[in-house]
């Protein structure tokens, strides 16, 4: 069904009341203002709808007459969800079906207090939802990291969700579902209160998740097992999952090698500084090991990732940095075989 | 010396990696600067170029594009830009190097880039298109990690006392990664010192735009001010001094230096 479309100024003479929005043209609309938030989102799927419906391609204008009625929405949405009270908004979020309004909602509790309880359980309550609809799944996981979360159930249980969810989201389609991820691996390191959990850690370390979210994984697992505490995980678990990094370095650095990918070298050293901060004991071979390591730039930056970790181990943990001289030590050699041979 | 003004300058300038981009206001103020994030050729005034900024927020042209959102209905991030700065291409106005960066100190500033974007908030990339409204404006801010005051910032979660993200001004973006990368030891006098320039309400209004007080609050300018912020000039202006001394001496701003002379 074609429209006339004359220009997009035509478009802001009209003011429309409720009672004539029936006889109104779609491309003739404005939204509302000063209408309940429901009679506005109402209109919005309504007329969104319309609009996606009855498009004719050659009208030129509708990208901008869409364009002015998202805005217009938003203007109106903005301006009536900022003056709802907490409660107002937390019934919307439960009980209504726009997602649009949902997400605004939740960015204003957010930005008026992060550390509310009510507004952590309620992210949650949401996340476990049956038959969640993709695009408001992925604004809470995105929303989460934004929100502290304090009550120890919560985190145990919200922790063990993500980690659960994650690998089911990585392969999805949906435009924001990688950035979702990569929030929720973000995030979790802060959620997990047992340094022995950092091994929940590796599985995103996968060639299934993007570089980026590895990148993050490996922050989650430094972050985990060295600060503020290095040393505070049991020397198996070290292993563990020194043991798995070293397999994944071994992968990047060498095929980084035949892809001359910068971004998947720059993961490998990224792991091996991970390495080097664990303290695990077989770093030194693994530097020796690897030729493409040979560069000047690469050893000054290991030469100071030592000493940024020596640094820390020093001042947060004497005792590691007491057990870790002959590791110190052998770092210190196989940096200096490398750069002799480069 | 190291800063060229390029609309004083006439003519095309081949541009390397690493190489420091400004945006200059009609007033001559420096708004924002970036980190040159490949080698261009014949760089002229206005050329636009690819960039690693805070702009906000964090982007790389040359980092695989996430996801884009405009196309998601139901998101609120999709959000515009702020005047001239796009997601990852600045106009180039200014630029400030230093003579010597060589390519394994580049290639360092590439890694630190890798190493540090996943460490940035989830918000999608900006696309170009009206100005922010207000409110929309200071959510955005807060969500993707810009910030004014302090320049550079860690955040720490409540419970466990772990690191989860850093915050960053244009300049704070920018000394960061010169710093960790080990091109320059301190860039700057620390704005703790006494002797660190302030700016008070009427400066920050010239360099960026009229902010209101919810948004100069979300980018770390609560009060009256004046506030010792780190101001996009001053990074550029650092760079007008031999290249050993930019490297182990910090550079302590003048007021002057919110322009380039």
């Amino acid at each position: 069904m074609a429209k006339e479309v004359k220009s997009t100024e035509n478009l802001l003479r009209f003011t429309t009341v409720e009672s004539e929005l029936k006889y109104t043209p779609w491309w003739a609309i404005k939204l509302p203002t000063g209408q309940s938030i429901r009679t506005q989102i109402k209109y919005y799927q309504k007329y969104s709808m319309d609009i996606r419906d009855n498009i004719n391609p050659l009208d030129l204008p509708q990208i901008e007459i869409g364009k002015i009625f998202e805005d217009q929405l938003k203007s109106s949405l903005q301006l009536s969800l900022d003056s709802l009270s907490d409660d107002e908004l937390f019934a919307l979020i439960e009980v209504d079906q726009s997602i649009i309004a949902k997400a605004r909602s939740l960015e204003i509790l957010i930005a008026r207090d992060c550390e509310n309880p009510f507004l952590a359980a309620l992210v949650y309550q949401e996340l476990i939802k049956d038959k969640l609809p993709i695009s408001w799944r992925n604004t809470l996981l995105l929303a989460i990291e934004h929100i502290q979360i304090k009550e120890p159930n919560l985190r145990r249980e919200l922790s063990a969700f993500l980690l659960k969810l994650c690998p089911n989201i990585k392969d999805e389609t949906h435009p924001r579902s990688l950035s979702a991820s990569a929030a929720a691996v973000r995030t979790l390191p802060t959620l997990l209160d047992d340094a022995n959990q950092t091994v929940q850690l590796l599985k995103f370390l996968s060639t299934d998740y993007s570089i980026k979210t590895r990148h993050i994984a490996l922050f989650g697992i430094r972050s985990m097992a060295s600060l503020p505490t290095p040393g505070n995980i049991p020397e198996k678990i070290v292993t563990e999952i020194g043991n798995e990094l070293v397999y994944c370095a071994r992968y990047h650095l060498r095929h980084s090698a035949c892809s001359t990918s910068e971004e998947e070298f720059d993961l490998g050293l990224d792991i091996i500084d991970t390495l080097i901060v664990l303290g695990y004991n077989a770093v030194p071979s693994l530097i020796c090991e690897l030729e493409t390591l040979r560069m000047k730039w690469v050893i000054d930056h290991l030469n100071d990732t030592l000493s940024n970790a020596i640094i820390m181990w020093e001042t947060r943990a004497p005792s590691f940095h007491k057990a870790k001289q002959n590791l110190i030590t052998a770092i210190r050699k196989a940096v200096d075989s490398i750069a002799l041979s480069s | 010396m190291a800063v060229i003004n390029l609309a004083a300058y006439g003519k095309g300038i081949d541009l390397l990696m690493g190489t420091i981009i400004g945006i200059c206001k009609r007033n001559g103020i420096i708004s924002h600067i970036a980190i040159l994030a490949k080698n261009v050729n014949d760089v002229k005034y206005g050329n636009r170029v690819p960039v690693y900024q805070m702009a906000p927020p964090l982007t790389s042209s040359l980092l695989p594009a996430s996801p884009e959102i405009e196309n998601d209905p139901n998101s609120w991030n999709g959000i515009e830009t702020i005047g001239d700065m796009s997601a990852d291409e600045i106009s180039a106005n200014v630029i400030a190097f230093l003579e010597d960066l060589s390519e394994d100190e580049r290639r360092q500033m590439r890694l630190w880039f890798h190493l540090i974007s996943p460490l940035f908030a989830e918000t999608g990339r900006p696309s170009q298109g009206p100005k922010l409204r207000r409110a929309e404006l200071a959510d955005f801010i807060t969500n993707c990690h810009y910030i004014a005051h302090p320049p550079i910032c860690e955040k720490y979660d409540f419970t466990t006392g772990r690191p989860n993200n850093l915050w960053f001004s244009c300049a704070g973006f920018v000394i960061y990664l010169y710093e960790k990368s080990k091109v320059v030891r301190e860039l700057l006098v620390s704005y703790s010192e006494p002797s660190f320039p302030t700016v008070n309400r009427d400066i920050i209004h010239a360099t960026w735009f009229k902010l209101p007080p919810e948004i100069m609050s979300a980018i770390g300018l609560s009060g009256d001010g004046p506030w010792p912020v780190v101001m996009p000039g001053y990074v550029a202006n650092a760079f007008k001094r031999e290249s050993n001394v930019i490297r182990n001496t910090p550079y302590l701003p003048q007021e002057e230096d919110l322009r380039i002379a």
